[in-house]
């Protein structure tokens, strides 16, 4: 490999477009939590004060949950805050550590990739007998899709992760091979 | 079976695997590897285990600790803790331990705790010569009665694991977390007292009344969240939705501190903290299923039944086993993987079963703040900026407090069985 080996970035209206996405998708997961907050108030609210029960609100509320947690799942692994046990990692040398979290991000990318296919394959049976909930009639493939949606996110992400890794490896590697006298 | 379900996940935890994906890739390596049933069965598990109206609480209670920090709600509860505690010897000490179970009433995150009592009095528990070390373990622990004391994730989640009430766990964490906050209240005293630390100010009156003045709403905010459980107004899940109207009315047009970008941005940390959270909440309870299909819980139980453990012998042998297990698991997954395999044998000996709850939040307490990984302590290493070494001899004492404290709640089920009595 030559020595004047240069990573190229990744394109700039890639990047753009990924941090504007990521941008939205973190104002929506705020704002629908905000909305169930308030669904959850006026549904009690209602059932108290008024003896009105707002019909689905229960079953709103979860749907919502599930989309806020596969949403929240791949802003997670973007920004590399999964819930983990850090020890090891935090205490290796630079280049250990990227290979060690390529490693972690291989292991996300292929347990995701894994669920994302089986969710899709119950998601489209679910489609096919056009299930819906048993309160408002809502479609159950709605809710479900949350969990291809999320794994599949997931997935991409934790593999995108895993060659950035590999490249700046690469590079940190051609960097201290040019410092060599 | 063993290698993907024990071998590998082990492997996986301590190189630092994120959590969820240790109990994903275990289940996916079983599941291709040893299963005969349809792998599709892996998305209905992980849905179902979301699918539960009472998990609505943990973005709810979140929320309304996000609110909490962001509206200057904590920090009055903790100026009114200073105030109320006024000339003991080691008042700033004991108001740390009063502050972290003060926020616990409204917060169910004990990282929170730690992150928002640290910011604020680990400053004046350095210049009044507590040291780093003790100050760092002080704060790192005390943030874990917050677990304890309801409105509380841990007992939500073992609610839903175990089919227990919410409502019922939540009344039996009160008097079990005012026993904590008080014997670690008791060692703060004397350790000030030994360490020879100059007693604050003194109890003024005036100042007292000022500062419940200023902190009226959000002393209010607990009693409105807890009366409103046990009155029957509304249920736990809905109890976190009225915590977060109640911040967010109080946090923007009382102390007006809070505007509603800032509303929005607690909403977004909230909901990324859910996302964390519940993740692991639906991969261990796939992996849970996995157990249990396999007959893990009932060769479990065989086991500990063979060995006629009485109930006392039972409890000894859990506390133990969760102790160790909470070193090095997180609590989410400690109560969603391992309540199913104890509940079974919780059943048989006649134990009660929110009793049982309590043991395990406690346990799962301790577990937040023992090294080598509890997850306070990193968070005290990340707020306080104190090397973790430290904290890890900090914390020690402390443990030694709360295991102590573990033993009078287990061996004593009226304890925590008392408020329940009333339900």
């Amino acid at each position: 490999m030559p020595d004047d080996l240069h990573v190229p970035a990744p394109p700039a209206l890639a990047l753009r477009i990924a941090r504007i996405a990521a941008f939205a998708a973190r104002a929506l997961l705020g704002t629908l939590l905000i909305g169930m907050v308030l669904l959850n108030v006026a549904n009690a609210a209602c059932r108290y004060l008024f003896s009105v029960v707002l019909i689905g609100a229960d079953e709103l509320l979860v749907f919502g949950m599930i989309w806020m947690v596969m949403i929240g799942m791949i802003l997670v692994t973007i920004d590399q805050r999964h819930i983990a046990l850090d020890f090891l990692v935090n205490r290796l040398a630079p280049r250990p550590r990227i290979a060690l979290t390529m490693f972690h991000h291989l292991v996300i990318a292929i347990g995701a990739a894994y669920a994302a296919v089986q969710s899709l394959e119950f998601a489209w049976r679910v489609a096919m007998i056009g299930q819906t909930s048993m309160a408002i009639g809502f479609p159950m493939v709605f809710a479900h899709s949350a969990l291809v949606v999320g794994f599949a996110g997931t997935a991409l992400v934790a593999a995108v992760l895993v060659v950035s890794g590999g490249t700046e490896l690469v590079s940190s590697h051609h960097a201290t091979k040019a410092k060599l006298p | 079976m063993i290698w993907t379900l024990a071998v590998l996940p082990i492997a996986l935890l301590l190189l630092g695997t994120p959590i969820f994906g240790i109990f994903l890739i275990g289940a996916v390596a079983t599941f291709v590897l040893f299963l005969s049933v349809p792998p599709v069965a892996l998305h209905q598990i992980m849905f179902g285990g979301m699918e539960n109206y009472a998990l609505l609480a943990v973005p709810f209670f979140i929320f309304a600790g996000e609110l909490m920090s962001g509206s200057g709600i904590a920090r009055r509860l903790i100026v009114w803790v200073l105030a109320l505690i006024g000339r003991i010897p080691g008042s700033l000490g004991v108001a740390t331990v009063g502050a972290c179970t003060l926020i616990g009433a409204i917060s169910g995150a004990s990282t929170a705790t730690v992150a928002v009592v640290g910011k604020t009095l680990y400053p004046g528990l350095i210049r009044d010569g507590y040291g780093v070390r003790f100050a760092s373990g002080l704060l790192s622990s005390s943030g874990s009665i917050d677990i304890v004391i309801p409105p509380s994730i841990a007992m939500i989640l073992f609610g839903m694991a175990a089919e227990q009430s919410v409502a019922k766990l939540f009344a039996a964490g009160v008097l079990p977390g005012l026993l904590i906050a008080f014997m670690m209240s008791a060692y703060v005293v004397i350790m000030a007292l030994r360490m020879r630390i100059p007693t604050r100010g003194k109890f003024d009156f005036a100042q007292l009344r000022a500062a419940t003045w200023d902190a009226g709403p959000a002393l209010l905010m607990p009693v409105f969240v807890l009366a409103g459980i046990y009155l029957g107004w509304f249920s736990p899940t809905e109890a976190g939705g009225f915590a977060c109207l109640y911040a967010i009315l109080v946090g923007r047009y009382v102390y007006r501190e809070m505007s509603w970008s800032d509303v929005l941005e607690a909403a977004t940390q909230a909901a990324i903290i859910t996302a964390q959270i519940l993740i692991i909440v639906a991969t261990a309870a796939l992996f849970s299923w996995i157990l249990t299909i396999n007959g893990v819980p009932q060769a479990m139980t065989g086991g500990l039944t063979s060995l006629n453990l009485p109930p006392w012998g039972f409890l000894m042998s859990v506390n133990v086993i969760l102790l160790i297990v909470g070193c090095f698991l997180d609590p989410t997954s400690a109560i969603i993987v391992l309540t199913p395999l104890f509940m079974p044998l919780v059943r048989a000996l006649g134990i009660d079963p929110i009793h049982f709850g309590i043991i395990m939040t406690v346990n799962i307490a301790i577990g937040m703040f023992t090294p080598p990984f509890g997850l306070n302590i990193f968070v005290a290493q990340s707020v306080l900026g104190v090397p973790l070494d430290t904290i890890y001899r900090g914390v020690l004492p402390f443990a030694v407090v709360q295991i102590a404290a573990l033993l009078i709640i287990t061996y004593w089920p009226g304890l925590s069985l008392y408020l329940t009595a009333a339900l």
